[in-house]
Order: C-alpha cells, then structure tokens, then sequence
C-alpha cells in the first residue's frame, strides 16, 4: 500500500532564547521523510512561534513508509552564519499504519536535544492516506500488530499461536565511523538516533513479513534489543511470537481476515519457542523446568553489505537456539516458552545467552466451543488483570468442587516418569495434592504464574548474585577465559537461588531472569524471579514438620536458618494453609507449633543433583560466608511485597498504580579486589539500592507493593558497576470497595469461577486483617496519621522553625487556601492556550483534559483497575544523552549532588525525566493515554570526569494502549 | 567495594514533591541540614535505625533535585502548567508556585521602595545580616518581586489580575505583590527611621488603598494600571485655599468643631468634660490641617509622593501621638475634617478630588496608627 504523508507544522512553545542580545528566538521548522524536506516560514522574534503551515505532502512507497522516521528539526535563523539548530523530533509513524487506527497523530512533540536535552515543544499534525494495492511481491508488511506485553492486551483474544519470529539487522555505528572524529558530537547523536531509529522500522517490517508468510496477524512478547558491538558496529535483534488474534467485540460476529486455518509454517517446527510468559488457557499442558544456554563468541569489525556478518551472527544465534531446543528434548518437552535472548559485550567479547523454559505445549488448542472459551478466556483476563488470585485457602467444602482444577493443575508439573531415569535426573517426589503424581521438588521457570495454579500465601523477589574477577585482556585467550567461568557463575547463582527459595519456605521460582554481565575485568551473574509456595510442590514446612528432626541438633547456624525460615512462613503467610491441609490431627496452633525444626536436615536426602545443579549444605560446612549471604538476605517492609512477575502473587486487594520508576545506583570498586570482597560488595550494594527504593516508595505510602520489578546491571567502566532498577509502585486501591465479589461480579467474567475459589476471598481478607493486627495495629495507626502529614504539611518541631512559620508560612498558606480557587486558574490557562493562535483551540481542550489525567507507564501489561479499550501500537525509543558539562554549568544543580558525587547525578536525573517525557508525548499524540509493558533496556552511563562529559544511552519501549 | 554510590537517582513517571523538603529548600538549607530536620520529623519507630541518615540524605539530595530542575519553570508559573518534562498533580503545581513566591515580610520589608535593581541587589547583604536569613533566601525574594515587576511593568490592564494571571498566584499573595510593584514604582521612600515601626503588612493595607481609589488600575482598559491619575494630583494643588485663605480656614475649624461636638453628643460621650471636649479638637486643628493640606498640595510633584508615607507619619500621626489621641479620635477628627471641608463652597468643585484624597488618606493614617 503505497500513502500519501501529510504533515503541518501548527506552533512551538517555550523555545529556548538563542539569540542573547534580543532574547528571542527567529524559528522555523524543516520537516524532512527519506531524502525530501520541506521548510516552514521563519517566525521571527518570539519564544512561542505560530507557522500554521501548510500540509507538507510526502508520496511514499510503504516499504519507506515502515523503514523510515519522520524527522522533524527546529532551527533558529541566523541570517549571517549558519542556523543553529534547536533540537529534534523522530516519530515513527508505523503506528498509523494499523487498519484500526484512524491514522493521524497530532499533539505536542517536545523537542529534543542530545547535548541539552528538552528545549520547548511543537504542536504537529500527520495524516497518513494509504492506497490499496495488492501487489503480491511487495517487500513490505503494513497492519501487523506489534505487542511488546508478554501476555495478550485484554482488548483480544488469541485465536492461534504460530511460533517463533526472529530478526536482526547489522550495521556501522556511527559513534565508532573515523568520521566521527571530525564532527561535532550533537551530529554524531543525531545520526545515532536516526540510524537506530530506521533500523527500528525495517526490523519490524521485515519481522512482519514473516508474520504474514506464518499466516499470523500479530507479533506477541515482542522484544527487541541493541547490541552495541562498538567498532563491531551494532546489531538490532527482533524476537517475538506470531499470533492470530481477533478483538473481542468483533469475535461473534466475524472472524478475523487471515484465518488461522493455514498451515503452521516449518518455521514453528524449526524453533518451537514462545516468547510469550502467560498462556491461554488449555495451551500449556505441562512445565517442566527452565533451561539457558550460553556461548561466548570473539567480534570483528562490521562492514555494511557484508552478508557474512550478518550470516556469522545468524549461526551464533542459531547454535544457541538449537542447544536451548536439546534441552527441551532432554526433558521430554515439545516447546520452549517464556524464551529471552540477551547479549552482553565489553570489547570484542560477547556472551549470547538464551533463557526459557521447556515445556508441553497444545498449539492446536484451539476453542472448541466458543461460549466455553469465552467463559475461560475471561477468567484467565480477569485474573490477570484484578491481580486477584485464588489463594489455596480452600476449606473442606470447596475441594471437592476444585478438584478437577486441581488435577489440572497438578498435571502441568508432573514429572514424566520416563524422566525419573534419565541422564540428567530430577529429584521427584509425590506431589501433597495426589501421592500418585510426582512432581519435582523445586520449580525454576521464566514465565507468569500460570492462572489455574493454587499456591499459598504470598510470593517474594528471590535474587542471586554472584561475581568473578578475571584478568584484563583480549582477543581468544580472553573470550576462552570468559566462557570457562560461565558454567561457575551459572552453578553458584543457582546454587544461591534454590538455596534462598527453599529457606524462604518456597518452593517455585516464577518469571526466572539471569543475566551474565561481561566487563572489562569483572564477570556478574544476576538471577531474579519470584517465588512462590506451590500447594502442588512438596511443601517444605509441612515436610520440616513431618521430618521432625532426627538430629537435635541446635548449632547456632542451624538455629539462625531455623529463625529465618520461621520469619519467611509468618511474613509471606506459608502457614495458613499448612494448618488447613495438614492433617487434621494435629492441633498446633499456628504461632505456637513447634516450628519447622530444622529445614537444613532435608535439605535433599540424596545426593543426586537436579539438572539446576544443587549442591546440599549442611551445618558443618565452614562455609560461613555462603551461610551469612543466605541469611542476610532482607525481606521487604512490614506489610509490603515485592515481585518481579505483573502480579504480586498473593496480594487479593484490588491494587492501583502510584508510578513507573527507575532507580540508578552507581558504585566503584576496586579494580583488584579479591572475589570476596567483590561478592559481598556487590550484595551490600544490591541490597542497600532496594532499601533506598523502599524507602522512597514508603515515604507516601507506608503500605506499597512493586510489581515487574527489573534488574540491569551494567559495567560500563573499568571500576564502576551500575544497578539500574525499574518497576511499578501500586498501593492498594482505597477508593474500590472492599468486597471484591462487587469488583468482580462488575466486571461481568465467569460466575462459575467466582463461586469456587473467589468467594473465599472476603473471609481470607478478614482473616488477614485479624492476623495484623495482632502485631500491626500500633503500626497501622501510626502510619495513617503519618500518610496524611507527610504529604504536605510540615510539622515545625524546632524553635528556629517555628519562628520560621509563624512569620510566614503558616499565616500565608490560610490566606491561600481561603482564596485560591481551580476555575480562575483554568481560566488563566485557557487565555494563555488561545494566545498561541485560534486554530489550536480544539487541541488545547484535549491538553487540558490530559492535564488533569496523567499519562500512566507501567512496566506490567496491564493497568490495575483500568481495562485496555484499544492497543495502538509499539514504541521503541532509543534515547541518547550527553552533556559536555558534567562537572558543572549553568545547567548543573550543585546543591543536589552528593558530597562524594561527581555531578552525574543531575545529569541522570534530568535524562530519565526526559526519557518518561518523551515517552507520554508519543503516547498522547498517538492518542492513547498509557503505555504498558514498559521496558528500559540498555541503559548505560558513561562519564569521562577528565573530558567533562558524560553519555546516557537509554532504550524504551512498550505499548501504546487507550485505557478506561 | 564503596559502600556508597556516587550517582544514586530515582526517577517516577510522576513528580511526587515533598512539601517538607520543598519548604527547606526554599529556605535555602544545606543538604544536610535538610536531612536532619527531616529525620527528627520521622517519628517512625519501626523503621530501622541502621542507615537512615543515608536514606534520607540520598532522598533529601533527589527532592532537591526536582526542584533545582524545576526552578526554571518557577521563572514563568505559566509555563509549568503546560511543559510537557514533568508530570505534576495540578494541586502540587498550585502549591509549588505559592510556596516559591511566598513572601518574606521581614525580608521584603527591608527594601520596600527601593529601585528593584541591581545595586539594591547588591545590599542584599545588609538585609541578611539583619534579617539573620542566608543570603541566597534573600535574593530569591528580591529576585522574584523584581520578575513579577519587570513581567507587569509594561503591560495594561488592572495590575493585580495581571499578577495573579501570569504567575498563577493565589488573590491575597497578588495584592501583596502588586504592593510591592506599586511601592517600587513610585519609590515609596519606607525605609525612613521613623517608618522602621511600619511592617509590610501596613505597607501592603495602604498600598493597596493608594491602588484602589489613586490609579486606574481597578478598570481593565488602562494603558498605565500604575500611574497615579495625574489630572486627580493636578486638581488637588487647589485644595491649598484650606490653609492659605485664613477666613476660609476659620470656616472649616469652626464647622469641624462643630461637627466632632455633634458626633461626641451622639456618641454618648455627653459625660465628659464637654469644654475639653471641643477643646482637643481647636488645639490641634492648625498644625493637622496645615499638614494635610500641605501633603496634599505638594502630591504633584513626584518628588513628594514619595515622602507621602513619612510625610503623613510627621505631620498627622506623630501630632496626634503627642496630643495622646486614640485611634478612634483621630478617626473622629478625620471624619469631621473631612465632612467640614466639603461644606465649604470652595471645596465644593473640588468635592470629588478632596473626598477621593482625604478618605485615602484617612485609611492610610489609620492604617499606620498605632499607640
């Protein structure tokens, strides 16, 4: 389908002064698609420019139409010298392409500087007209979906999956040209962006190619990635899953165009992998356990046009993917789901790791019956998104109507018994639920918890780290170096993960994500999922119970892990449901029973490893440094929760988003510290930058969960190691009411369902309460009062300060409160909109109902409380960032930076804020109002104090999603 | 492994602003400071004690942050409601704005009137050392009266809604800023020795009257909203006749005598000493009419405006002080000046000028006087 473009500059706001002596600004706009550009008129002397011009009128192909950007540049004239250019816009307009999208854009873009950041706004219009053409040749591939979110928006419904995608696309990086010696550091940027911001557009289109020869619609979980090879040159890799989906409303009345009925192509049947983490239901059949693979691989500089690049990382990915589909073999298993790729690089090493988890999978699980889909299909929604889950807090009447969801569920972890003997044996044991089920005795996976699956109590982050110091070096011997350590790293993060789930009184790690980070003289390990207590799993506490010690030993450790233990089952409430299931015999009380007596002594009664290589402590073991980390470990906040999964598992309560928010820690080392040191610094720093995060979160809101909490560790220096971490606050929603059958029965999903587990909730809700405040109540009181003076007033406490108050503040503040009212100030606004010029009247009354609606980012692929209407389309932003000025300016903000900083931190600051603000502008000209699935990938700060400059690279993307 | 990061930055989606931490920072307190003023604040015993004092100095480091980032906007409070960088609650920006330019009054006291520019900038420092607040707390309140002056000096249409529109401030904080415009423009000379017993507020309460009934700036449609009505001071060079022409002056000391002994009969003050009644009121009537008057006659010249807060303080407030008057005496007498005046036929022309002047005035005396 070849499209007219069309685009109109409207006005600008808030331009930066470029000329001193008149303090003023002589704008004009140059809009540019592939190699055309257009020049509005100049406005002279104003900071608040009007052009109004006219429609610009692009006539491309729709190959370009995918490939390219559109680039829009704002100039200041200078009618002696050169025009000093303002800053930039790139919209990728693939958006627009959708069938369902009305194809305009229209909004304020901020305007984007890389060396000064944000500098004013423009208000644009693009209209996209396309023809229809149906030449079967075409290289394009318009009208694909592309969904970043692991999971399917609540908007569609899957009708079939197809399989695997995968792309990439190398090129030069400018930043590493001989040319960029010569130019000016902003040209460099800019050609940066523009290059990644084309290789975006045709990664996409070529990805969608695929998609249509699958006979797909759609690409699911699609993540895409940068690998910066350096003088390698850059690599941009696609991956995601080909899916058919309808929309809901539409799905009764007519089917989709391309009907899921074509064969499933041989693609599928070369890579049986999903990148999806949460299924339809009847998809999964059985989950056996997460499986990587990882090699280590020597770069070579890139040449444009030179296929066997492209063909060498081709194999690199493939030998890997094959290893990742052995495995999945090994284990009996039809498929891998919940699959990552990821690539670290320092020099010309790269580690290529591969994640998933090998499971049985239905691909031909088709509906059979609609109505049935519909109700399941629903649940599996409003489970998803109400964050509320079934809690295993069944009571003696209701298992019998569970129990064929319980036999369900309790097939998904069965371990074959073909299994049990093969090489790489699992340790099985007969699942609590049934005794003729085995079932592994520890579960690690990379995907959501599955919606069907009963567990107890509440979930937890569980993170394993563990570094290596190496030699610097280079070339071979280096890249040999680098993959001897991989099996080391990979045996200790899960040695420490199984070993940290287990003392938590878990048995299953869920949304598993281990990431080997390579520098120049340091190898990371970093491994986070959440875990959980499955009712399915052998339960450790009521095993420890049963095991009831042969050994009465009380070692000081053991008593420390035995302390642990029993703190971890009162605060994620393991032990409701002990005493529920457990036979009914016995009476201990809850608090008073002998506690588990000691969780080392099962600690595996045989020495036969799992395939997560585990290797048994026991007390004895002068391993005092292993013990202290397990032990030190700290849980979250009284009352607070954590995971890493778009859930908090456990958490019944209807939840609402605070905000999205990233957290940079930087940290030196030594360069020659010996590992010791290194392991424990790097747990002191982990841990101490998510007691920050706590601590910021719970300055508003003393009771906060976070949800799709992400960690990225990034080396970007020889002896600096940054932990970057995102996630999405939520507190529990006040304003909903408290009986959460009204919440569901509102949203109109499957009785059935509701009468089985969710009925139990209130009684589960009250139980808890009860449970808190037995200890909370003194807590729970003050905290109340604390929420609601933190927020605004300040309590003068000190003579100085009062006095203080007394002159001034306190007195002034009645004055205001007295008098300020919102309609005067709307008001003022709306003359301040209709100053700019009358034919933006209707945008500003769209502005200023955006002013009072924030833009929501959530990295979870849905919002709490708020049902997806419509998924616009995908945003991928790669962001970049310098300053040449980090040691101070006009720009910096010396009171702000730590007495030990170096002056990044504003610089940081500023470049997140700009990043999130770039992100709502897209947002809401596409004409959505959140972006889900949010991620962050690639983030690096580089800083050179010497040279006074520093970079930040950031690369987001998401959903662009209409909510209600 | 350091133990402390050297960049440590949280960033939200929202801007969410501490209001606690906002209000030291406008204080202009250290980092530190902050941080320990914030800590005794949190009364939270179940938090850990262990590593607090760098929780709060890393998150007192990220609040002060935002605002330094924030501070540009601030500049133009217009602008912080559109800009697109940061997403802040419309409750929160209101708030922010209010707080950023809410005034001092000690320290705006001390340069009242004074030509808001740089060489009174430069004496900032005497203000500092005398107020006892830092010195870049002080330019802060400098600096923002002289923005809001430059941004409405030129701009037509009435002064206080042109305050409040383009700086978003709140009604009240708006008159006082017009306050502080109107004395600077007109360089009200309020630094007087004299005057030193004057707050701003009674600054604030006779600008605001000299505002009201003195310029155009309460009519929308005025080019100058500052600028005393020329044709109104020019008119008011005749009331002189009141002291120049002696048989005239008796005729008003004699019908305002008069008048304060009707008031004193109705006011049921009957039991005093009636001859002393009238007796305060002769006695005193030369020098207060001489002065009020002569004020009045001499308001043309520029020069003399800016006396005209010394000027009624020397010659109406001090002679009634020592004549041990009360407030409502001297209101009395003003009252009954006043209505005096306006009987004579001389002044009867002149009836509009002489009320709109004398009724000013008499709220501006009373305003000022204190025992």
């Amino acid at each position: 389908m070849p499209g007219r473009l069309k685009v109109r500059i409207i006005a600008g706001r808030h331009l930066p002064v470029m000329d001193r002596a008149s303090e003023l600004t002589d704008a004009f706009v140059e809009v540019k698609f592939g190699s055309l550009t257009y020049k509005t008129e100049v406005f002279p002397k104003s900071l608040n420019p009007t052009w109004n011009s006219e429609w610009f009128k692009f006539e491309v192909d729709d190959e370009h139409l995918q490939d390219e950007p559109l680039q829009i540049r704002v100039l200041d004239h200078d009618t002696y010298s050169a025009h000093d250019a303002i800053g930039k816009i790139y919209i990728d307009i693939d958006p627009l392409l959708d069938d369902e999208s009305s194809h305009v854009l229209c909004g304020w873009f901020p305007i984007y500087d890389t060396m000064h950041g944000i500098r004013g706004e423009i208000l644009l219009t693009v209209k996209l007209e396309l023809f229809a053409d149906a030449n079967q040749f075409k290289q394009s591939s318009c009208g694909f979906k592309f969904i970043c979110g692991v999971t399917v928006p609540e908007c569609y419904r899957i009708k079939y999956i197809h399989g695997f995608v995968h792309e990439f696309l190398v090129n030069e990086d400018p930043e590493y040209k001989w040319i960029d010696k010569l130019r000016t550091p902003r040209a460099t940027n800019e050609a940066r962006q523009r290059l990644f911001s084309k290789m975006t557009g045709e990664l996409q289109r070529r990805i969608g190619r695929k998609v249509e020869n699958m006979g797909g619609n759609a690409v699911l979980g699609y993540q895409q990635q940068f690998d910066i090879e350096e003088d390698s040159g850059i690599v941009v890799r696609g991956i995601g899953t080909a899916v058919t989906i309808e929309t809901r409303k539409k799905s009764r009345k007519k089917s989709t165009i391309r009907s899921a009925s074509s064969s499933p192509d041989k693609l599928t049947k070369d890579f049986p992998f999903y990148t999806m983490k949460s299924f339809p239901p009847r998809f999964l059949s059985r989950l056996s356990i997460a499986v990587n693979a990882h090699s280590v691989k020597l770069l070579e500089k890139i040449h444009t046009g030179n296929s066997e690049d492209v063909e060498t990382r081709d194999s690199w990915w493939n030998e890997l993917r094959q290893e990742i589909k052995g495995h999945c073999h090994a284990l009996a298993c039809n498929a891998v789901i919940g699959y990552t790729e990821h690539a670290s690089i320092c020099d010309d090493v790269v580690i290529l790791s591969a994640q998933g988890t090998a499971a049985t999978v239905n691909p031909l699980f088709c509906p059979v019956s609609q109505d049935k889909d519909e109700n399941c299909d629903d649940h599996f929604l409003q489970v998803n998104f109400s964050g509320s889950k079934r809690n295993s807090t069944f009571s003696e009447s209701t298992v019998q109507s569970l129990d064929e969801d319980k036999e369900d569920s309790l097939l998904l972890f069965e371990v074959p018994k073909e299994l049990t003997e093969l090489v790489c044996p699992m340790k099985c044991q007969p699942s609590p639920l049934n005794p003729n089920i085995l079932v592994p005795d520890m579960l690690f996976t990379t995907v959501h918890l599955p919606n069907d699956v009963l567990y107890i109590g509440k979930g937890t982050v569980v993170q394993a780290r563990f570094c290596r110091s190496k030699k610097k070096g280079q070339g071979e011997p280096n890249a040999a170096l680098v993959s001897e350590f991989l099996p080391f790293i990979e045996y200790e993060l899960h040695k420490r993960l199984y070993n940290k789930v287990k003392i938590r009184g878990m048995n299953a790690l869920f949304g598993l994500e281990s990431k080997i980070t390579l520098g120049e003289n340091i190898v990371v390990g970093v491994a986070t999922g959440t875990a959980v207590c499955l009712a399915a799993l052998p339960n450790i506490c009521q095993q420890s119970a049963s095991v009831e010690s042969k050994e009465p030993s009380t070692s000081s450790l053991e008593a420390r892990y035995t302390s642990f233990t029993r703190q971890c089952v009162e605060v994620f409430q393991l032990k409701q449901t002990t005493e529920a299931e457990c036979d009914p015999t016995s009476n201990a009380h809850p608090h008073l029973s002998p506690s588990p007596r000691s969780p080392l002594s099962l600690s595996m009664d045989d020495k036969r490893s799992l395939v997560i290589g585990i290797d048994e402590f026991s007390p004895h073991d002068d391993d005092d440094e292993f013990h202290d980390l397990l032990l030190n470990d700290s849980l979250p906040p009284p009352h607070c929760y954590i995971s890493n999964l778009d859930i908090c598992p456990g958490l019944n309560e209807s939840l609402t988003l605070t905000q999205m928010f990233s957290l940079l820690w930087r940290v030196r080392y030594d360069d020659d510290a010996n590992d010791k040191t290194l392991n424990e610094g790097l747990t002191r720093c982990c841990e101490q930058a998510m007691k920050t995060l706590w601590f910021r979160l719970r300055r508003n809101n003393p009771v906060c969960f976070i949800a799709k909490a992400r960690f990225l560790l990034v080396l970007a220096d020889d002896d600096e190691l940054q932990i970057w971490i995102t996630g999405a606050a939520l507190i529990p929603d006040t304003k909903a009411p408290k009986d959460s059958n009204k919440k569901i029965s509102f949203r109109n999903s499957a009785p059935v369902r509701a009468k089985n587990g969710l009925l139990q909730e209130p009684d589960l809700a009250k139980e808890d309460d009860v449970e808190s405040n037995d200890e909370g109540d003194m807590l729970s009181l003050g905290l109340d009062v604390r929420k609601f003076s933190a927020s605004f007033i300040s309590r003068p406490l000190s003579p100085l300060y009062r006095k203080l108050k007394r002159t001034n503040t306190v007195g002034s503040r009645n004055r205001y409160d007295s008098t300020s009212s919102g309609a005067s100030k709307t008001a003022a606004r709306n003359r301040h909109f209709s100053e700019g010029g009358s034919s933006i009247s209707d945008i500003d009354h769209r502005d200023l109902n955006e002013a009072s609606e924030p833009v929501e980012i959530t990295p979870m692929s849905y919002m709490c409380d708020r049902a997806t209407v419509r998924h616009i389309g995908v945003l991928n932003m790669f962001i970049i960032r310098e300053t040449t000025a980090v040691r101070g300016s006009d720009e910096e903000i010396p009171s702000a930076e730590p007495a030990h900083g170096t002056g990044c931190s504003w610089f940081v600051s500023r470049s997140l804020t700009e990043t999130n603000a770039l992100i709502r502008a897209h947002v809401v000209a596409l004409g959505g109002n959140a972006l889900t699935s949010y991620k962050s990938s690639h983030c690096v700060l580089k800083e050179s104090l010497a040279k006074n400059e520093a970079q930040c690279l950031i690369h987001v993307s998401g959903d662009v999603v209409l909510i209600h | 492994m350091e133990s402390l990061p050297d960049v440590d930055v949280f960033v939200g989606n929202i801007v969410s602003i501490d209001f606690a931490a906002y209000e030291l920072w406008l204080e202009q307190a250290e980092a530190e400071e902050a941080r320990d003023y914030l800590m005794k604040l949190d009364k939270d015993e179940h938090k850990e004690k262990e590593g607090r004092e760098f929780l709060f100095y890393s998150y007192v480091l990220d609040q002060f942050r935002i605002f330094g980032m924030l501070e540009p906007m601030l500049h133009y409070p217009t602008m912080l409601a559109n800009q697109m960088t940061y997403q802040i609650s419309m409750d929160s920006q209101k708030l922010v704005i209010s707080k950023y330019y809410a005034l001092d009054e000690v320290v705006v006291r001390e340069f009242l009137g004074k030509k808001l520019n740089k060489s009174t900038r430069r004496d900032l420092d005497e203000i500092c050392a005398k107020t006892q607040k830092k010195l870049k707390y002080c330019q802060r309140q400098f600096d923002n009266c002289r923005r809001i002056f430059k941004a409405v000096e030129d701009m037509s249409g009435s002064l206080v809604k042109n305050i409040q529109k383009h700086f978003q401030l709140p009604l009240s904080l708006s008159w006082d800023y017009a306050a502080v415009v109107f004395l600077a423009n007109h360089r009200f000379d309020c630094s007087k020795r004299k005057l030193s017993c004057l707050g701003f507020r009674d600054f604030v309460e006779c600008s605001k009257f000299l505002i009201e009934s003195w310029t155009h700036s309460q009519t929308d449609c005025t080019d100058l909203p500052q600028e005393i009505d020329p044709e109104f001071l020019h008119d008011l060079r005749s009331v002189k006749i009141l002291v120049s022409e002696q048989k005239l002056f008796d005729k008003h000391k004699n019908t305002t005598v008069n008048k304060a002994r009707e008031l004193m009969h109705l006011s049921e003050l009957k039991g005093s000493d009636e001859l002393a009644g009238t007796q305060w009121c002769e006695a005193s009537f030369r020098p207060l009419s001489r002065g009020i008057v002569g004020i009045a006659s001499c308001l043309y010249k520029s020069k003399e405006i800016r006396d005209y807060f010394i000027d009624i303080f020397e010659k109406v407030v001090e002679p009634c002080r020592t004549c041990g008057w009360d407030k409502e005496r001297v209101n009395m007498f003003l009252q009954c000046y006043a209505a005096a005046a306006k009987q004579l036929p001389q002044i009867e022309q002149l009836s509009l000028t002489w009320d709109k002047y004398i009724k000013t005035t008499t709220k501006c005396i009373l305003q000022i006087y204190k025992k």
